[in-house]
C-alpha cells in the first residue's frame, strides 16, 4: 500500500492555500492515520531555529483533521469542532512530524489523537500532543 | 473592494507582530485597545469553498491572549502551556473577523486567558489559554 493511500485527501488539504502558506507536507496519510511534516521557515518562530506555538497548533490541526477525513468515502469532509492542544517541551529544531490516529470515528463526529515531534540534530522531541474533534461533511 | 492595507477605521497594524502573524496577516489592533483585533478572510486564509481555516485563527488566539497577559504582568515572557479551541460558526472569505482577549487570571508562574472571535454578531470561536512564565536568563 503507497505512503498516501488517500491521495484525494490529500490533494483536498494541500490545495488549500493556508496549508501551503504553512508548508505542510503528507508523509503517510490512510485509512485512521496521518502523518505530516513541516520544514522550518522564519515565518514559524519568535525565535530562531524553534517554532512557535501557533504552526505546532496548525500542524496538529492539519494532521487530526486529515485522519479524520480517510475514515470518510470519497469526497466526506471533516470540518474541525474543537481542538485541544498542550504544549510539552520547547521545538528546537528542523522539522516537525505530526502523527495523528483517528481514536473514534462517529457517523456525525470524529476523535482523533495528534502527537507533534521536532526533529534536530540532538534527536526527536515529543513538543505537543492534541486531541481534534471534528464534524463529518457527507460527499456533496 | 476593500482595501488591505488601510484597514478598518479606528484599527493600527498590529503593534508586536511577527513573522508568523506576518504570514497570516495582516492583524490589526483596536487603537483604543489593543486586545481587540481585526482580520480581513482573504484566499490564504480559506479552503477550496471560501470557509475560514481553523489553523489561522487558533494563531490569532494564541497571540493576542499571551500578549494581553503580557501587558498585565510584563515581568517575563510567556510561553504557551495548553491551547483549547472551540469553533462555534464559520466565516468566509471576504469577511472582517473581530477578536478580543481577556485576562482570566495572572500568576507568579502560571496565567490564564480566554478570547472570542465573531464575525458581525456570529461566534466563530471562543478559546482559552493556559501560559507559563518563561524562565528569565541571567
Amino acid at each position: 500500500m503507497p505512503a498516501v493511500a488517500r491521495e484525494d485527501v490529500a490533494a483536498w488539504v494541500l490545495g488549500m492555500p493556508v496549508a501551503v502558506a504553512l508548508g505542510l507536507t503528507f508523509e503517510q496519510l490512510g485509512e485512521g492515520h496521518s502523518v505530516t511534516r513541516l520544514v522550518w521557515r522564519e515565518q514559524h518562530s519568535h525565535v530562531p531555529g524553534a517554532f512557535q506555538a501557533s504552526p505546532i497548533a496548525a500542524l496538529a490541526d492539519f494532521t487530526g483533521a486529515s485522519a479524520a477525513t480517510t475514515m470518510l468515502p470519497t469526497g466526506g469532509r471533516a470540518a474541525t469542532l474543537d481542538y485541544t492542544v498542550k504544549f510539552l517541551a520547547e521545538a528546537r529544531g528542523e522539522q516537525l512530524v505530526g502523527r495523528g490516529r483517528v481514536v473514534r470515528a462517529g457517523r456525525t463526529v470524529t476523535v482523533a489523537a495528534v502527537d507533534v515531534y521536532v526533529l534536530s540534530g540532538e534527536g526527536t522531541t515529543l513538543c505537543a500532543t492534541a486531541l481534534v474533534t471534528t464534524r463529518n461533511l457527507p460527499p456533496p | 473592494m476593500i482595501e488591505r492595507s488601510l484597514g478598518p477605521e479606528g484599527f493600527v497594524p498590529y503593534v508586536r507582530s511577527s513573522p508568523y502573524l506576518d504570514l497570516v496577516g495582516p492583524v490589526y489592533q483596536s487603537a483604543a485597545e489593543p486586545s481587540i483585533v481585526r482580520l480581513l478572510i482573504d484566499e490564504r486564509h480559506t479552503n477550496a469553498r471560501g470557509f475560514l481555516h481553523a489553523g489561522v485563527l487558533v494563531a490569532v488566539a494564541d497571540t493576542i491572549m499571551g500578549h494581553t497577559l503580557h501587558r498585565a504582568a510584563p515581568e517575563a515572557p510567556l510561553l504557551t502551556v495548553s491551547l483549547t479551541a472551540d469553533f462555534t460558526g464559520s466565516a468566509h472569505r471576504g469577511e472582517w473577523l473581530e477578536g478580543w482577549a481577556e485576562v482570566r487570571r495572572v500568576g507568579s508562574r502560571i496565567s490564564f486567558a480566554a478570547c472570542t472571535f465573531q464575525v458581525e454578531s456570529t461566534l466563530v470561536l471562543t478559546a482559552t489559554g493556559i501560559f507559563a512564565a518563561a524562565p528569565v536568563s541571567a
